[in-house]
């Protein structure tokens, strides 16, 4: 029992230490750029050494990953029972797209870094949209069935639309237009004309 | 002139003294015709990505083909003025108002080219919805390349292979097309 708790609370500490570079990173990459932040910065940061950085990701590219995690998206997949349903699946859409707003910076750098030819953003930007297209893709498969092959690439584009979209229209103020009511409807109504109508 | 000088140094890396240079102007003329290096930019914007871009004929009736032709001249535009594009997106992420301001402008005038076409067909609210999906998908397809093929991004837009995913993911947001039908049989089924 001692032996569990002891994991536990190193786990704990393990946790928030990977929460501190995330956070110094994050920092340091929406203000410098990722190519110009060195891990040795990020360590100044935190208050770590480049060792320890090291020690929770092998690379840069490591973290820049774990930034950009994709929220929610297991909330996608259908349930057991087989109930998910085209109005669930576009609520869970919205829902994922939203809580984005929080990589609202990282984003930006993504255009900027892409813009500049940055191979570290352009990697990272094709491989974030495959993860996401990857996940969509069996549930569409399960509501739609299979003649819809280019609907998740669809989903996705149109997201990473409205995504720079807003981001170019409403600069710094991003976080609170995503926020308003009126930008959630927008979000609904969009993937509702690409979703395909069920069945009647 | 100016749009080779931007391109190569930057908006802020240009000076208006190196513009003049360039173009065998004094800084006096060259003050004359635009009041700031703003003013060069906004006119650069102006009139060439609108005007490309062309007016969509309203009140003929809507057909994907007319639609796709209009998604080519986007495409065209933006490849032809590669520079530009970068440019001003670059401005207005780096928050500068008016790079901000005729970026939203461009963006509004394609949607309402949009949904032009589609009033012809559609009550005003749901051409609005499918010209805002058109063009935001539109938008989606197009900084996507931006990002991930950098300078190689005007080369991408003219690839048949990269106009005819386009083309494909429109036709999804169309309200009248069922995959696997063509064109015709899209339109057709959509007026009856």
């Amino acid at each position: 029992m001692v032996q569990q708790a002891r994991t536990t609370w190193s786990e704990r500490g393990r946790e928030s230490t990977r929460l501190r570079i995330l956070d110094a990173a994050r920092e340091l990459f929406a203000r410098d750029g990722v190519d110009t932040t060195s891990v040795r910065s990020i360590a100044e940061r935190c208050g770590l050494t480049d060792a320890a950085i090291y020690y929770y990701y092998p690379a840069k590219a490591d973290i820049l990953d774990a930034l950009l995690v994709v929220p929610g998206m297991g909330s996608l997949r259908p349930s057991e029972d087989g109930t998910a349903s085209r109005a669930a699946f576009l609520n869970r859409l919205v829902d994922f797209f939203c809580s984005w707003a929080e990589n609202a910076d990282l984003l930006r750098l993504l255009l900027a870094g892409g813009l500049e030819g940055s191979p570290a953003t352009m990697a990272f930007s094709t491989g974030i949209k495959g993860s996401v297209e990857a996940q969509i893709d069996p549930v569409v498969r399960k509501l739609f069935g299979g003649e819809f092959p280019q609907l998740p690439h669809a989903i996705c584009m149109l997201l990473c639309g409205l995504m720079y979209d807003t981001l170019l229209a409403c600069g710094d103020d991003f976080a609170a237009v995503v926020e308003q009511p009126v930008f959630r409807r927008r979000v609904f109504t969009l993937l509702d004309l690409v979703l395909p109508q069920d069945p009647l | 002139m100016a749009l080779d000088l931007f391109g190569k140094h930057g908006f802020e890396g240009t000076s208006v003294k190196a513009i003049g240079q360039q173009a065998g102007l004094s800084d006096g003329a060259l003050y004359y015709h635009f009041r700031s290096k703003r003013e060069i930019l906004d006119a650069l914007w102006d009139k060439t990505v609108a005007r490309r871009i062309g007016e969509a004929p309203a009140g003929e009736p809507l057909t994907v083909e007319g639609l796709l032709r209009l998604v080519d001249a986007m495409l065209e535009a933006g490849a032809e003025r590669a520079s530009q594009v970068r440019i001003m997106i670059r401005q207005a992420l780096a928050g500068d108002r008016i790079a901000i301001e005729l970026r939203n402008q461009t963006t509004a005038y394609w949607k309402q080219q949009f949904a032009r076409q589609f009033e012809t067909r559609l009550p005003a609210d749901e051409a609005d919805a499918h010209a805002d999906a058109l063009s935001t998908l539109f938008l989606g397809l197009t900084f996507t390349t931006l990002v991930d093929h950098g300078d190689r991004f005007a080369e991408v837009f003219r690839s048949p292979a990269f106009r005819a995913e386009v083309h494909d993911l429109m036709r999804l947001t169309l309200p009248f097309c069922r995959p696997g039908e063509d064109d015709q049989q899209c339109e057709q089924s959509f007026s009856a």
